[in-house]
């Protein structure tokens, strides 16, 4: 198994380094979609909200009424602020794809970067939502045997380019899994 | 008894492999006991069932004698169907498997899918020589199969013989249609099996220790786990009746605190006392005349009480060595280790994969070992690894304060308000709860580090105990860098190593540490097409 190990002594500079990754941004038109239907779902409690409130007098049980609005207003509240993450959050979401492996880096509070080797891939999907077909989108997911917690996903691709992806992974060489 | 192997079916030995083959008759009784096993674990949903049903026979007695014939004879018929039913073929280098009565499974094992190999001898086997044999394959559980009664010398060639299949590779398809053959001659000893070496057994007292030190009361509870109910329901109302009552016990106004106070020690003692000597009846159970073996780079098994299981896993599969000591261990200077291979659980991160009766077939643990064992065998496995001499990178002071901020914002007001209410009792639980925390935090703090040899991951981590995981590189399957605003500010990062086995995160350490890490175990997995199974 280690025979053919070798362990030379590689300095900082040798390897390449994650940190000189050049990261490309996801589709706009994505980052856009997104944004509307975050809008959609802060909008949807507020409004569930005037409706309630305009309900004429003795429509709901007298008991439901003040409970629905405590629901809603923390609802709205939850929306909103996903809403301004969302803004915020969106356009950091970037990847990189490198000779042997895929980075994905996301998040605003919590910044992410994930790498995964492409000789460790299992196997490649494609998904796409009704958004992402109107829009010739698509989002890669990648498996590996690190399990389901640990699937790599990268969303609001441009589909063309997705496909370029999941061929460049389907036809990398290095990727013996059998023992 | 009549034997189960192909060649007592049909003539021609070569086209052995073209039929389809019933396992041993013995096989009912191991069909009968799970069916049996599978109503008790569902009790709780046919307890309405059996309450209807209590109250029937109650009135009517004289039925119960046909009713428990009746469920006799659903059983018996149940497993004979299912032995019927169960039929296997054995072809170039794949299992073929059909089952089930009503709904019909179909499974086809190819060899060198197979993950593993479990041969186990339950105790109502052991008198007619009869193993089960059951095959895991990297899939889902669906994939797995269950051969419930093969003659145990069959079942071992079979055995030797996917794994031999496992290491020749796929290609050899000739040969192994040879090797095919030679399995129907069970009985007669291949020629050239290897010689197994022992690397370590377990002795009575080394299981008891293991017991005290680590918690396997579940084994035992879970083997109660239907009777609980009943064995707690009827308490209260017995002590009641002898003139004890619980709660009156606790809120009497009468009893001084120190009385009360010790008799809750000695509750508490005896409580633990129980615990720890079910725990070692459970470790018994699990572990004894316990060996590890090596045979052309697989490691076996072999240990059990009632049952005896023998666990196969290739070297090649091995993703992680643990090296676990829990506080108990460290005062008798003993570590278990942990040979982790893939996780097929899923959504278990493998830190604490909770094992069952067998300890579960995607690791084998080696209870109870003293330091020198735990050196030979690491060596062993992981020639050139440095654990007992690397150096450790600890997280940063930083990880403490976020813990002690938030320690420090919820304990302040609470102690406040008692201090002004004058309930002392409570502050002092406070203040006691708030000193714990912060000193398991302190620890935590000091065990975290981690440190990379060129081709070993070294992590340590722990509390009061320690845990070490090495793991070779190459075997990473995703690396995860992570870092709060806050960190950034201070340049720390927190990185995660996922492997098969499960995932593992050193928070808090220098971001440029934290790259250059991934850099380098990144490396370590891509520079050369290595398989990692």
């Amino acid at each position: 198994m280690t025979t053919d190990y070798s362990n030379t002594q590689l300095h900082d500079a040798q390897l390449p380094t994650i940190d000189a990754i050049d990261f490309e941004y996801i589709s706009p038109t994505h980052i856009k979609c997104t944004r509307i239907l975050g809008a959609m779902w802060s909008l949807f409690f507020p409004l569930l909200l005037v409706i309630l409130v305009s309900l004429p007098k003795g429509l709901l049980p007298e008991a439901l009424s003040p409970v629905l609005t405590v629901i809603f207003s923390i609802l709205s509240g939850v929306f909103f602020l996903y809403f301004i993450y969302l803004w915020f959050a969106e356009p950091i979401k970037a990847y990189a794809l490198r000779e042997q492996d895929l980075s994905y880096r996301s998040g605003l509070l919590f910044r992410k970067v994930i790498t995964q080797p492409i000789a460790r891939i299992q196997h490649v999907e494609l998904k796409r939502g009704p958004l992402d077909r109107r829009f010739e989108l698509a989002k890669l997911q990648v498996f590996s045997a690190g399990g389901a917690m640990h699937t790599f996903e990268i969303p609001g691709l441009e589909l063309k380019k997705a496909q370029a992806i999941r061929q460049f992974i389907l036809s990398h060489k290095g990727g013996s899994n059998d023992g | 008894m009549t034997d189960n192997t192909p060649h007592s079916e049909r003539p021609a030995a070569n086209e052995s492999t073209k039929e389809w083959h019933r396992i041993s008759p013995i096989a009912v009784m191991f069909y009968a006991l799970r069916f049996i096993r599978g109503f008790v674990g569902n009790l709780a949903y046919l307890l309405p069932a059996l309450l209807v049903g209590y109250n029937q026979i109650q009135k009517n007695p004289q039925a119960a004698i046909p009713l428990s014939i009746g469920l006799a004879v659903l059983i018996l018929v149940n497993a004979i169907l299912s032995y019927w039913f169960f039929q296997y073929r054995l072809t170039a280098n794949h299992i073929e498997i059909r089952s089930g009565i009503f709904s019909k499974k179909y499974v086809n094992l190819p060899f060198n899918r197979i993950q593993n190999v479990e041969v186990s001898h339950p105790w109502y086997y052991r008198p007619f020589g009869f193993a089960t044999l059951k095959l895991d394959s990297a899939g889902s559980v669906q994939q797995e199969a269950n051969i419930a009664a093969l003659q145990s010398q069959f079942a071992e060639q079979l055995r030797r013989e996917i794994l031999n299949q496992k290491a020749t590779g796929a290609s050899a398809a000739a040969i192994v249609e040879v090797d095919a053959d030679d399995i129907d001659i069970a009985g007669q000893p291949q020629q050239g099996v290897p010689q197994e070496t022992l690397l370590n057994s377990r002795a009575l007292k080394d299981l008891v220790l293991h017991g005290i030190a680590n918690n396997r009361v579940w084994i035992v509870l879970g083997a109660l786990a239907p009777f609980i109910d009943n064995i707690t329901e009827g308490l209260p109302e017995q002590l009641q009746a002898q003139g004890i009552d619980s709660i009156q016990i606790f809120y009497a106004d009468s009893t001084p605190v120190w009385q009360l106070g010790l008799g809750v020690i000695v509750i508490f003692l005896v409580v633990m006392a129980l615990m720890s000597l079910l725990s070692v009846v459970g470790a018994i159970i699990t572990f004894f005349g316990y060996t590890l073996s090596k045979v052309d780079g697989k490691y076996i098994r072999r240990s059990g009480l009632f049952t005896r299981h023998e666990i196969t896993m290739p070297r090649s599969r091995l993703q992680m060595i643990t090296c676990q000591q829990d506080w108990l261990d460290r005062i008798f200077n003993r570590i278990n280790i942990k040979f982790e291979q893939i996780n097929s659980g899923g959504s278990n991160n493998g830190q604490q994969g909770q094992p069952s009766i067998t300890e579960g077939t995607n690791k084998i643990i080696v209870p109870s070992v003293t330091p020198s064992e735990r050196q030979d065998l690491l060596n062993d496995a992981y020639p050139d690894n440095q654990l007992s001499r690397i150096h450790f990178h600890r997280i940063s002071k930083r990880y403490l304060i976020r813990f002690y901020g938030l320690l420090f914002l919820l304990a302040t007001p609470l102690s406040a308000l008692f201090v002004s209410n004058g309930n002392y009792g409570l502050l002092t639980l406070v203040l006691g709860f708030s000193g714990f925390a912060s000193l398991l935090i302190y620890m935590r703090y000091l065990r975290w580090g981690v440190n990379f040899d060129g081709h070993f991951t070294y992590i340590r981590k722990g509390c009061f105990g320690v845990d070490y995981h090495v793991f070779e590189a190459y075997k990473l399957q995703q690396i995860r860098i992570k870092q709060s605003i806050w960190q950034k500010k201070h340049g720390l990062a927190s990185v995660q190593f996922i492997l098969a086995s499960g995932a593992f995160t050193v928070p808090y350490i220098a971001e440029g540490f934290a790259k250059k890490l991934a850099d380098s175990v990144l490396y370590q997995v891509e520079h050369k097409p290595r398989s990692w199974m």
